[in-house]
């Protein structure tokens, strides 16, 4: 049952979870840091996973014979084009939220939930014009022959075989992220208006625009990350839903109490039990005729239960000392400084 | 003296508009309204975009569709009566500012207790109080972790959805009554609610098929959370902490008791919505209680979508609920008479708009209230103004 293989395939979950979770929450700490709620996370996902993957689609069909989608180096090209595409996407969905939070003093969560919806809708309505389907679904492991590794030893396979290019560039963005938000100047000032406004504004800082960059980074941030999932998630076809994980990060975010280093490691630790309930239950149904296995077999809601549940412990345990920034849903008004 | 303030003559119209605005319900419902006509329009737009022949067609089609034969009215009330519940769940969670987004979960979990009730023969008003019995645990645990933990209740909210979600399939493999459902329709286990646990008909179905007693009880429970809130000392301190946590607090309102209070109310509001979404005496869905297909209940989310474009007022809720099934029922049809250009989530897209734009109605009622605050010594609005003008203001007076 535990072979290299298993291992391998578990590994390969972990990666893309890890990186989609941490950004995602990176997600939330650049938004929330500036003072904007951003419960927007999962459309964002849907939005960026949505528009990354039609434009590989649209790469397969239009590019079929060209170096670009035949050979892996065009593939790494074309991955990391179709990561900014979704980037860009999330931007603009990004504004729906900033504009009317900043400008028109909306109430943050309501707009983020109607978001979301807002997110779905429309991903499912430009699916349908595109592929004539009337159901939410669409081909998420594209070029996945291409992505298939073989080197004879399962370990290196079932871990690299799926996974794409788009990691890669995930890599990258967690580590700049994590630089801007602890190391320079902008990460302070980001935190300044999450924190205290007002006196954010008096010694010159904009704080309506830092509100706007943190939105934006944190939509595209999260928007990456949900291309990085659910492209590199063997599924077939993919629902057109963040599966509740855009308010997971969100609460990655509390456990790791708004720090980015401790974000990475929580992010580590959820990432574990997602990846294990597939590759474990996965493991255990070669096994036949064993009762145990039976039983862990006919509960296994509960192994998929596992996450949500120790999210949710870790937010009895970690609520009660958490610091949210203190300005955090409010909306900036000057009059009040 | 007099004559100085004579000498500015009232504009009866802009003076009828004023005193409209002097109730902060006024403002609240032109808001609401405004976020509709503005959804609707852009709907309207969206339709001229995409096929403009038929966009006048389709976009009365919207409001007109569920009045044309009487199975669609009673569908639509059919469709209605859980969605004005699990609004007014949504809405009573609001007055204390408590954004109960775990309305999944507690519908979920109300159903899921009901069905199974109705499985082992008991009558629809058992089954009800079992699935607000359900419902009100649920809503308890996101109360009792706000309350005690300081756990962010949209957080908690949405871990309990999966987690109910997930556990519902966990605990139909241990009920014996329901083994017998196994394997109906391959790997997926459905059951639908048995006649004797059904909503009863009262001879509506008759008239208009479709709609039950489900109707009167959404009817009753809107009377009685209208009630609660506006005629009892405890709807009074929920308003009052939801404006003010510290006025609240200082006036000596129980902090603790009133959030978990109005998380568990609202929890058992969702679990009565979530039997009525099984329990229609004509076509009663088929209940799902395994937990394979990683999809949450929509239902929950109808209700947010109804308390905001309800201003989360209850009486406001009941029409939005009606208004939005409206919508929904349409969107079949829509699509037929575009011949597909209207794709069958293209009402959904309008309901999410009108939802976006329901949650700036807050800017909207802001600026109604500037409007009103500057002009409320003016002469020329206040015509009919019953109060008195405030001495000193004016200069003149003075």
């Amino acid at each position: 049952m535990l072979n290299a293989g298993n291992i391998g395939g578990f590994f390969k979950y972990f990666i893309f979870y890890t990186i989609g979770f941490i950004l995602g929450s990176f997600g939330g700490l650049y938004s929330e840091s500036s003072g904007i709620i951003n419960i927007a996370l999962e459309g964002s996902m849907i939005t960026g996973a949505f528009s990354g993957i039609v434009f590989l689609q649209y790469m397969k069909t239009w590019l079929a014979t060209s170096w670009l989608t035949t050979t892996l180096g065009g593939l790494v090209i074309v991955y990391l084009l179709a990561s900014i595409v979704a980037i860009l996407f999330s931007l603009i969905y990004s504004f729906l939220l900033s504009f009317v939070s900043i400008k028109l003093k909306a109430d943050q969560t309501i707009v983020g939930t109607a978001l979301n919806t807002v997110a779905v809708t429309v991903c499912t309505i430009v699916n349908t014009f595109i592929y004539h389907k009337d159901t939410p679904e669409i081909a998420n492991n594209i070029f996945g022959s291409f992505l298939k590794i073989e080197t004879g030893n399962l370990f290196w396979d079932n871990m690299l075989s799926g996974l794409n290019f788009s990691v890669i560039l995930g890599v990258v963005a967690i580590v700049v992220l994590w630089v801007v938000m602890n190391k320079m100047r902008f990460g302070l000032r980001l935190r300044a208006c999450g924190e205290n406004p007002g006196a954010a504004d008096s010694v010159g800082i904009n704080v309506s625009r830092m509100r706007y960059l943190g939105t934006a980074i944190g939509c595209s941030a999260a928007g990456l990350g949900g291309f990085i999932i659910f492209s590199c998630m063997p599924l077939g076809t993919w629902q057109i839903d963040a599966l509740g994980y855009g308010f997971l990060v969100l609460a990655i975010e509390i456990f790791g109490n708004w720090k980015a280093t401790n974000i990475i490691f929580c992010s580590l630790l959820f990432s574990f039990f997602f990846a294990f309930a597939p590759t474990f239950l996965a493991a255990l149904s070669t096994i036949e005729n064993n009762p145990l296995a039976n039983t862990i077999l006919s509960n296994k809601a509960f192994y998929y239960m596992l996450p949500y549940l120790i999210a949710l412990i870790s937010l009895i345990i970690f609520s009660k000392k958490s610091r949210a920034p203190k300005a955090e849903g409010i909306p900036y008004d000057k009059s009040t400084r | 003296m007099n004559n100085a303030v004579q000498k500015k003559k009232g504009n009866w119209f802009l003076s009828a508009i004023h005193s409209f605005y002097e109730r902060q319900g006024n403002r609240n419902f032109t808001s609401g309204i405004t976020s509709i006509l503005l959804g609707l329009l852009f709907g309207f737009l969206m339709m001229l975009v995409i096929k403009p022949e038929s966009a006048g067609e389709g976009f009365l089609s919207l409001f007109t569709y569920g009045f044309t034969k009487k199975s669609l009215i009673g569908n639509l009330i059919g469709a209605a009566s859980p969605m004005v519940i699990s609004g007014l769940a949504i809405a009573f969670a609001f007055k204390l500012n408590l954004f109960n987004i775990g309305i999944t979960g507690q519908l979920t979990m109300g159903a899921f207790c009901s069905v199974i009730t109705a499985l082992y023969g008991g009558n629809w008003f058992l089954c009800m109080v079992v699935g607000a019995l359900a419902g009100g645990v649920m809503g308890f645990l996101p109360g009792f972790l706000k309350a005690k933990f300081n756990v962010n209740e949209v957080l908690s909210g949405i871990m309990l959805n999966w987690v109910a979600y997930y556990s519902i399939g966990l605990m139909g493999g241990l009920i014996p009554q329901l083994q017998q459902f196994k394997y109906v329709r391959g790997p997926s286990y459905f059951t639908t609610v048995p006649k004797t646990g059904r909503l009863p008909d009262m001879g509506l179905s008759k008239i208009l098929p479709g709609a039950s007693a489900g109707v009167l009880v959404s009817l009753i429970l809107v009377v009685i959370i209208y009630i609660i809130l506006n005629k009892t000392v405890f709807g009074f301190e929920l308003r009052m902490a939801g404006k003010n946590k510290y006025g609240a607090r200082y006036a000596g309102a129980n902090q603790t008791k009133s959030i978990i209070l109005s998380l568990v109310i609202s929890g058992a509001l969702a679990g009565i919505a979530g039997y009525m979404l099984y329990a229609n005496p004509y076509s009663p869905s088929m209940f799902k209680w395994d937990s394979t297909s990683n999809t949450l209940l929509a239902s929950g989310f109808d209700g947010i979508s109804v308390a905001l474009v309800g201003q989360s007022n209850p009486i406001g809720c009941f029409f939005s609920a009606f208004f939005i099934s409206l919508i929904n029922l349409s969107s079949n049809n829509l699509n037929t008479i575009s011949d597909g250009a209207y794709n069958i989530h293209y009402a959904e897209l309008i309901r999410a708009v009108i939802i976006y734009l329901a949650a700036l109605s807050s800017f909207i009622s802001y600026r109604i209230t500037k409007w009103h605050e500057a002009h409320d010594d003016d002469p020329k609005y206040t015509m009919f103004s019953n109060r008195y003008p405030k001495l000193g203001n004016n200069k003149e007076e003075r």
